[in-house]
C-alpha cells in the first residue's frame, strides 16, 4: 500500500495505490486520521488500488463518521475502480442507505 | 403422500441417476474436474432431499452416506479413485434398485445398503489412515426443501477477532451468493469513528436473504469454519409452496419483530401514526436506519422471488405422462383419417365451399400432427449416455481397454423408437466389444493403439435417422462367415456373393462364428433378435467391415412410428402403401421394358436393370391386368427395387395401425392404415420384400 497527498486550493487529495487490506489497515488509519484533522475538504482517490478488503471498507465508514463530527467535507467516488466496486457489492454495501449519523445525503456508499 | 408426487419424484430420480452415471464415468476420465465432482454431489444431494420430502426415507438415508463422501471429495479430503468410482456406481445402481422396489412395493433391502455404506466407510478410513468412521446419517440433517426454492433469513455477526484467524467474511458472503439469489445488507452502526476504531477488528455484520433450492444444512455448511467465532442464525422465512396461497409477504413491522430488532409494543405504538412505518421507527429512535433497510430488503426480495416463481410456474415446462401423449397421438391419427375422408368426400361432391373447408382442415390437421409428433421427439443422447457404463463394465470384465465416443447425441427420434432401440444397440455394442475389439496386447502386436474405440453416431437423413456403431477392432472374418453359411446350407460353396450380402447372414438365427461362448456373446442369439427388432421399427440394418480395421453397423430408422408420409397404390380393388421416403420414381411399365432374365423380373429403366415384384402375384390378387401397369421404384440401402401396381393414386398421410398379434408375423407387411372411405391399405415392408428377392436370386 502506498499513498500520495496532494493539496490544491484548500482541497486535499489523498491518492491510494496497491493493496488496501488488513495487513495495511494501521497505515490507512494513520493516513485518514491525519488528513481529516488537517483538511476542510478531503477527496479520496482509489484509482490505483489493486485489492481491497472489509477492514478498509470499515475504515472508510469510520472516516466518514469522523469527518461529520469534525465538519470536514469528505468525498470519494468508488465507481471508477472495478475491484472496489465488486468488493462493495459482495459486502452488501451497495444496499446501504446511510448510517445513524447521517441518513443518505453524504453517505459515500449511497451514490 | 400423494402417489402422483411420489411418481414425479421417481421420474426425476431416474433422470438424476442417469445424469449421475454419466458424470461418474466422465469423472473417471477426468478425476480433477471440479465441475464434475460438483455435478455428482448435486445429483446425490437432490435425490436425498427430494427423497426425504416424498417419504423415500431409506433412499434419502442411504444417499446421504454417499453424499457425505462426495462432500469430502469436494473439499479435497478424499481423492477421486477408481475404487471410489466403482463404489459410487454400485451405490447408484442400488438407489435405482431401491426406486424400482418402492414402485413395486418390494421390501427395502437394507442389508444391501449397509454393505455399500460400510464399503464407503472403509474407503474413507483407509484414505484417512484410520480416522474415525463417517457419522451415521442424521435424519434431522436431511434438507427440507430440495427441488423447491425456499427463502432463508441469515444473520451473520463475526467476532471482532475474525481477521486474526485468517478468515475473510467476504468470502463466505460470496459463497452464499453462489447458492442462489441473495440480497446482502451490511450493518455498519457498530463501526466507530477513526478515533476509536481498531483497524484490525471486525465491526460490520450482515442480514442476508437467500433464495435457493438448498436445504438449511447446506447453508450452515458455509459457516462451518467460523461458527465458533461468529453468531449465525438461519431461519426459513418463505417456502416455495407458500406463494400459491399468499402472493404478498409480511409487513415491515412484522419482519422487524420476528428478527428481534423491535418489540411488539414499539410497533403497536408506531402504527398509530400515519407515516411509513420504517421512517417513523427510525425517527422515533426505536431502531437504526440500516435495520429497517435490511428488513425492507427482505420484504422486497421475497416479493420478487414469489412473483418470479409464479411467472416461472406458469411458463416453464411440465411433465406429462407418456400414456397421455400416446393417447394424444392416437387421437391425432384418428383425426388425420377423418380429415382424409372429408377431403375425399369434398372432392367427390365437387362442392366449392366444402372443398375450401376441407383444405383448411387438412392444413390445420397437418400442423397439429407435426406439433404432436414433435412433442414425442427426444434426443438420442439419453440412450447413448447409458452405454458408457456398459462399455466401461464390459471392457473391464474382458480385460480390454476401450473408449466410447459419440456424435450427434442431439439427434431427435420418436420416444417409442428410442425405447425400442435400446436392446438392439446393447447387443451390437456387446458384440463389438467381445468379438470386434482385440485385447490390448493383440492390438499392440497389430500396430494399433492399445485402447480400442467404439464410436456411436446418429444423423438425420431425410425422414430417417442413421445410427452407426463403428469399432476399430479386427473386423468381420469374411471366410469364416462364408464357411458357416455354406455349412448351414444358406449358400452353395461356389456362390459369388458381395460382402454386404455375406455379412447379412450373421442376422440369421443361430449363426455364430465364435469359437468360444462367453457370458457376453457368441451363442448366435442376439443378432437375429437385433434384426427382428429393427424390422419391427420399420428400419433396416447393414454391416460393412474391413478385416483388421474394424466394422460398422448402420441402422436406418424412420423418425416416427405413428404417422408416415406414404405413397398410395392399388392393384385391382386392393390398396397398398409404400413409405414415401424410399420412393425414387414412378414410371409406366411397358412390355418392352420388362424382360425375364433367368426367370427373374427385371425392368430396364433408362438403360439400367431394376428388379421388380408384381404385387398382384405376391398377394394373389385376381382381376384384369391393365394395358399399362405402373412400376414404383424404391431405393433401399443403395439397392433399387420396383413394385408393379395397377395404379399410383398419390401421396397419403399414413396413420400406422399394427396388425395385431394374430397377423403380426406376416412377412412383407409392416402394418395397415384406414383410408378416407373406410377401406384398409396394407403398408408394405419393402426391405423385407427386397431381402426375400435377394435371397431367391442368391440361391439361384
Amino acid at each position: 500500500m502506498n499513498f500520495v497527498v496532494n493539496r490544491l486550493k484548500g482541497t486535499t487529495i489523498l491518492n491510494f495505490y496497491g493493496k488496501l487490506t488488513v495487513q495495511y489497515a494501521s497505515e490507512i488509519l494513520c493516513a485518514l486520521t491525519e488528513n481529516i484533522q488537517s483538511s476542510d475538504n478531503l477527496v479520496l482517490d482509489f484509482g490505483g488500488v489493486t485489492d481491497v478488503d472489509l477492514s478498509c471498507l470499515q475504515l472508510l465508514c469510520a472516516a466518514h463518521r469522523s469527518a461529520i463530527r469534525s465538519n470536514t467535507q469528505l468525498s470519494f467516488d468508488v465507481r471508477h475502480n472495478g475491484i472496489l466496486r465488486e468488493t462493495l457489492n459482495t459486502a452488501g454495501f451497495s444496499e446501504h442507505q446511510g448510517c445513524s449519523l447521517e441518513t443518505g445525503v453524504s453517505c459515500p456508499w449511497n451514490r | 403422500m400423494n402417489d402422483q408426487h411420489r411418481e414425479a419424484f421417481a421420474e426425476e430420480a431416474y433422470d438424476l441417476l442417469a445424469e449421475l452415471e454419466t458424470s461418474l464415468l466422465e469423472l473417471e476420465e477426468r478425476p480433477d474436474d471440479k465441475d464434475l465432482i460438483g455435478r455428482v454431489f448435486r445429483s446425490m444431494h437432490t435425490i436425498k432431499g427430494s427423497g426425504a420430502m416424498f417419504g423415500f426415507d431409506d433412499i434419502a438415508a442411504f444417499t446421504h452416506e454417499v453424499e457425505t463422501v462426495f462432500d469430502m471429495v469436494r473439499d479435497n479430503v478424499l481423492p477421486v479413485t477408481g475404487e471410489l468410482i466403482n463404489l459410487t456406481l454400485q451405490a447408484r445402481d442400488h438407489i435405482r434398485w431401491m426406486l424400482d422396489a418402492a414402485s413395486t412395493g418390494e421390501a427395502p433391502y437394507r442389508q444391501g445398503s449397509k454393505t455399500i455404506a460400510d464399503a464407503f466407510k472403509k474407503l474413507v478410513q483407509d484414505k484417512q489412515g484410520g480416522a474415525p468412521p463417517l457419522p451415521s446419517p442424521d435424519p434431522t440433517a436431511l434438507p427440507a426443501g430440495h427441488g423447491v426454492l425456499s427463502t432463508y433469513r441469515i444473520r451473520f455477526r463475526p467476532s471482532p477477532g475474525i481477521f486474526a484467524t485468517g478468515s475473510n467474511p467476504l468470502l463466505l458472503l460470496d459463497e452464499l451468493k453462489g447458492l442462489g439469489e441473495c440480497v446482502i445488507t451490511v450493518h455498519t452502526d457498530t463501526i466507530p469513528g477513526l478515533e476509536e476504531i481498531d483497524p484490525e477488528a471486525c465491526y460490520a455484520y450482515w442480514d442476508i436473504v437467500l433464495t435457493a433450492d438448498k436445504g438449511m444444512d447446506v447453508i450452515r455448511d458455509v459457516f462451518i469454519f467460523v461458527e465458533d467465532i461468529s453468531e449465525v442464525t438461519i431461519d426459513l422465512v418463505d417456502h416455495g409452496d407458500a406463494c400459491a396461497e399468499e402472493p404478498d409477504y409480511k409487513r415491515i413491522g412484522e419482519i422487524l419483530v420476528e428478527r428481534g430488532d423491535l418489540s411488539p409494543e414499539d410497533l403497536a405504538s408506531t402504527l398509530k401514526e400515519k407515516k411509513l412505518t420504517g421512517d417513523i421507527l427510525v425517527e422515533s429512535g426505536h431502531i437504526s436506519r440500516d435495520k429497517v433497510d435490511a428488513a425492507l430488503a427482505e420484504q422486497r426480495h421475497v416479493r420478487e422471488m414469489r412473483g418470479k416463481r409464479q411467472t416461472e410456474e406458469t411458463s416453464s415446462g411440465i411433465r406429462v405422462a407418456a400414456e397421455k401423449l400416446d393417447s394424444l397421438v392416437n387421437l391425432v391419427g384418428e383425426l388425420v383419417t377423418v380429415q382424409a375422408r372429408l377431403s375425399q368426400t369434398a372432392s367427390l361432391l365437387n362442392h366449392t365451399v366444402l372443398t375450401a373447408v376441407a383444405e383448411e382442415v387438412e392444413r390445420l390437421t397437418g400442423e397439429l400432427r407435426d406439433n404432436t409428433l414433435n412433442i414425442r421427439m427426444l434426443p438420442i443422447g439419453t440412450t447413448f449416455g447409458r452405454f458408457r457404463r456398459l462399455v466401461r463394465d464390459l471392457s473391464r470384465e474382458l480385460g480390454k481397454e476401450i473408449e466410447m465416443t459419440t456424435e450427434g447425441a442431439e439427434t431427435e427420434l420418436d420416444k417409442t423408437v428410442i425405447e425400442r432401440l435400446n436392446d438392439p444397440l446393447v447387443h451390437l455394442i456387446r458384440n463389438s466389444i467381445d468379438h470386434g475389439i482385440e485385447t490390448p496386447d493383440e492390438r499392440q502386436a497389430a500396430g494399433k493403439p492399445r485402447k480400442g474405440t467404439v464410436h456411436l453416431s446418429a444423423v438425420h437423413s431425410g425422414a430417417h435417422v442413421l445410427i452407426r456403431i463403428r469399432d476399430d477392432g479386427r473386423g468381420l472374418d469374411r471366410e469364416a462367415i462364408r464357411a458357416k453359411a455354406v455349412e448351414k446350407g444358406l449358400i452353395q460353396h461356389n456362390a459369388e456373393i458381395p460382402d454386404k450380402g455375406l455379412f447379412a447372414f450373421i442376422f440369421h438365427a443361430g449363426f455364430s462364428t465364435a469359437k468360444t461362448i462367453t457370458s457376453v456373446s457368441g451363442r448366435g442369439v442376439g443378432m437375429d433378435v437385433v434384426k427382428k427388432a429393427i424390422d419391427a421399427l420399420k428400419g433396416s440394418i447393414e454391416i460393412t467391415s474391413e478385416k483388421g480395421t474394424g466394422a460398422t453397423v448402420t441402422i436406418k430408422l424412420p423418425l416416427t412410428l405413428a404417422i408416415i408420409e406414404g405413397l398410395l397404390v392399388s392393384v385391382h380393388d386392393r390398396y397398398f402403401i409404400l413409405p414415401l421416403a424410399i420412393v425414387e420414381e414412378c414410371v409406366e411399365l411397358t412390355g418392352t421394358d420388362a424382360t425375364g432374365a433367368r426367370g427373374g423380373d427385371i425392368a430396364h429403366i433408362r438403360g439400367k436393370p431394376v428388379p421388380y415384384i408384381r404385387l398382384r402375384r405376391e398377394f394373389s390378387i385376381n382381376g384384369n391386368i391393365p394395358d399399362t401397369e405402373q412400376i414404383v421404384v424404391t431405393g433401399i440401402n443403395g439397392n433399387r427395387m420396383g413394385f408393379v401396381v395397377d395404379t399410383v393414386i398419390g401421396e397419403h398421410q399414413t396413420v400406422i395401425k399394427s396388425l395385431g398379434t394374430f397377423y403380426g408375423d406376416v412377412e412383407g407387411i409392416s402394418g395397415a392404415t384406414i383410408l378416407g372411405d373406410g377401406a384398409v391399405a396394407l403398408i408394405l415392408d419393402s426391405s423385407h420384400l427386397l431381402a426375400r428377392v435377394e435371397a431367391q436370386q442368391s440361391v439361384r
